[in-house]
């Protein structure tokens, strides 16, 4: 993945474990400066090896880290290089979501190297979202569900993010909370 | 002329998110997402040439007129935050279309006020946009790269210069046990010894000196990376100074049986201008570095002239280079080969600093060698002839004898705070039958003088209370003051700091001589007898 992916996960470790610790994780990841370039592109096998020193550290199981790099990548790309097009993304929840696709297209033209989601809002009420994700790579998901408890959050929105099913494509749900 | 396209009010937003129906008399129905959210609904209902200022094509001022237009149209709309649509206009059936998008401003000024929305999924605006976004942002992060790799360096810098500080300080800190050792040494090496005793005595020495020339080296090396190495450059003979320079070197070598040959046959003027010190240090380094390399076989010096530079060459027959060793060759703390540094000892400083050296006066040092075959030390160096004028006043390299009178009639004081030299003095001046007192500061020093007027004083610089030169001024106002028919009092600095400017100064305060620390027992009764 671009680097960009690596520099969110190496500020969430920061912000958990401290610079120190962090030294040791990026020496355990086998990785140096160079990963952290956001327009450089790395075989996904490095940004494993990254998140999975960070969940040594954690001392948590590696899905329990991707859920929190989806959680911290939204906030992280709403206050970093990536603000700007957060923004454009959308004021409101559903707004955001409808135009996720649009948005990981729109980036490929600068990012040629991505390998993108496709997101596609399914159904869409008072109640919440269904969002269908479609990627080439496998054992994302808890990812996604923290990327999406993340744009909740950013919304201010109260309510719960769930996998729909374990079927194919997968889908997740976005409920409400009833006010 | 029936249309080709039937398009739902989604998909004419989709294509053209700036768009704008009018009715048959111009009056706005329906904006597209771009005004629709910056406007919140305030232009429906209103003669569309109310709300917008049409900037192309000119001349366009009424309804009429953009009715029949059939170029590009160019409108600004003050009211939507004042952004710039581009279209054209369309009629169908009793309605006209502005089928406009937005012009966007790449600049990176307003980017915050633009949504997906405002751009036609029809064409790359967009694209063009987040690739000129997230272009400049990278091009911050490679910035701030940049600022933290220069922090990162001058970080390392300062630690750096903090270590060649440290490096100074311990080697001043090391010095002066190490002078006292060595003095002492020699001064025993005068005295009635053994020949067990002489054996391990000049282990000893020779082993002080060693010590010395490994601390001079970092000493000059901390000096040199401090920039703070100055060079002297006065006039000299360069072909004694060279002769001299490897006197030392030419001994060492005919010891080991390797045969010394020496050319300096030139048309090179007598008299340069040079920093004999450097000059020497490079030369014997180079000189020593080839006996200590060779086996058997020869070393060459040789010398050419071209212009101003001088080419000096010294060349043995030695194991040879390779090129590994060779790039390392003038690397701080590096060997040719680790084997090497082992077998011959050394700091690795040597030829580090003669290239630095070479460089500060202008030149160089370059290496060439064959493996197996030998190599080749060539230090260039400008050195312009000296203007014939001047040629008397060159330094003279060739040294007095040293007179081994006994030192009757010579009441000596020695002025210094450090104990250590104190001692060392006294070890000396008793080997040469010449009674010292000993004052610890420059106060004391005075007070000590006006009781028993000694003729000789060795006066130390750096003392707190009275310093040197002001104990010297004072001594030479009381003189002054005193009988006239008196015995002058000589007075001799003793002092590490060897510079022109040093003496100098020295000598402007009323100093006789000057004597460089280490304190070598030739060079302190050369100075002595020189003023008897
Ligand atoms: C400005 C913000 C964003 C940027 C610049 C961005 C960019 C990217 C890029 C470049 C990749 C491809 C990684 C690679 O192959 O190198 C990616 C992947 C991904 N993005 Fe985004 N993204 C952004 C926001 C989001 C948001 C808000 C979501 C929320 C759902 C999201 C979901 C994902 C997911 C799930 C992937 C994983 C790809 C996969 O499944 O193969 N992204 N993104």
């Amino acid at each position: 993945m671009y680097g960009m992916v690596h520099r969110a996960a190496r500020e969430l470790a920061i912000l958990r474990h401290g610079e120190g610790k962090w030294n040791s994780i990026a020496e355990r990841a086998g990785v140096s400066e160079r990963e952290f370039i956001s327009a450089e592109v790395f075989s996904d096998a490095v940004t494993i090896s990254i998140v999975s020193a960070v969940a040594d550290a954690d001392g948590s199981p590696i899905d329990q880290t991707l859920l929190e790099l989806g959680r911290h990548w939204i906030d992280f790309a709403g206050r970093s290089a990536y603000s700007n097009v957060m923004g454009m993304a959308g004021d409101t929840l559903p707004e955001f979501c409808r135009n996720l696709d649009r948005m990981h297209t729109s980036i490929q033209a600068t990012m040629p190297d991505a390998i993108m989601p496709s997101f596609e809002v399914e159904t869409m009420d008072d109640t919440g979202i269904t969002l269908i994700y479609r990627s080439q790579r496998t054992g994302l998901e808890t990812f996604v569900q923290g990327l999406l408890e993340g744009l909740m959050a950013r919304f201010k929105v109260d309510g719960a993010v769930s996998r729909v099913d374990d079927a194919h494509p997968v889908r997740f749900r976005l409920t409400y909370k009833p006010v | 002329m029936s249309p080709v396209l039937s398009l739902s009010t989604d998909e004419i937003s989709g294509l053209f998110p700036g768009y704008v129906r009018l009715s048959a008399l111009g009056v706005i129905e329906a904006v597209g997402p771009v005004l629709t959210r910056r406007t919140k609904g305030s232009l429906i209902g209103r003669p569309f040439m109310d709300c917008v200022e049409v900037m192309r094509p000119r001349g366009i001022s009424n309804f009429d007129d953009l009715r029949t237009c059939r170029g590009q149209l160019i409108i600004r709309c003050p009211e939507a935050a004042g952004i710039v649509l581009k279209g054209v206009v369309l009629q169908r059936d009793d309605h006209f279309y502005i089928c406009a998008g937005l012009s966007v401003d790449v600049s990176g000024q307003s980017s915050g006020s633009y949504r997906f929305e405002d751009f036609s999924m029809a064409d790359s605006t967009l694209e063009t946009f987040l690739a000129a976004d997230l272009r400049r942002n990278l091009l911050i992060e490679a910035q701030d790269l940049a600022t933290s790799l220069t922090e990162a360096r001058n970080r390392a810098e300062a630690a750096d210069k903090a270590k060649s500080r440290f490096l100074a300080e311990i080697s001043h800190e090391i010095r002066t046990p190490l002078n006292g050792v060595i003095g002492i040494a020699d001064v025993m090496a005068h005295g009635e010894l053994s020949s067990e005793q002489a054996g391990r005595l000049k282990l000893i020495r020779s082993s002080g000196r060693t010590l010395e020339r490994l601390l001079n080296d970092l000493l000059d090396l901390a000096k040199l990376e401090n920039n703070r190495l100055q060079l002297a450059p006065v006039q000299i003979d360069l072909i004694a100074e060279i002769r001299d320079a490897l006197g030392p070197v030419e001994a060492l070598a005919r010891v080991r049986g390797l045969d010394f040959i020496i050319d300096l046959k030139t048309n090179s003027p007598d008299h340069v201008i040079a920093d004999p010190i450097r000059l020497r240090q490079v030369l014997s380094n180079l000189g020593f570095n080839a006996v200590k390399f060779t086996q058997k076989g020869s070393i060459t010096v040789s010398m050419t002239r071209t212009g101003d530079d001088v080419a000096i060459t010294i060349a043995d027959t030695g194991p040879g280079l390779t090129d590994k060793a060779m790039a390392r060759l003038f690397q701080r703390f590096e060997q040719g080969d680790k084997d090497v540094s082992i077998r011959y000892g050394g700091s690795g400083l040597g030829l580090t600093l003669s290239r630095e050296f070479a460089r500060l006066m202008g030149g160089d040092l370059n290496v060439s060698s064959v493996l197996g075959m030998g190599s080749r030390f060539t230090v260039t160096l400008p050195l312009p002839p000296a203007p014939p004028q001047e040629a008397a006043s060159i330094a003279s390299s060739s040294q007095p004898t040293l007179r081994p009178t006994a030192g009757a009639g010579i009441r000596g004081l020695v002025v210094d705070d450090n104990p250590a030299n104190l001692e060392i003095l006294r070890v000396m001046f008793d080997a040469f039958g010449i009674e010292i007192d000993f004052a610890d500061g420059g106060r004391a020093g005075v007070e000590a003088w006006r009781k028993n007027r000694y003729n000789l004083i060795l006066m130390d610089l750096q003392m707190p209370e009275m310093n040197g030169l002001e104990a010297i001024s004072k001594i030479r106002q009381l003189e002054a003051d005193g009988d006239s028919n008196e015995e002058k009092t000589r007075i001799l600095i003793v002092s590490a700091d060897a510079t022109e400017e040093a003496i100098a100064e020295s000598l402007a305060a009323g100093a006789d001589g000057h004597l460089a620390k280490p304190l070598r027992p030739e060079s302190l009764f050369r100075a002595v007898w020189s003023l008897f």
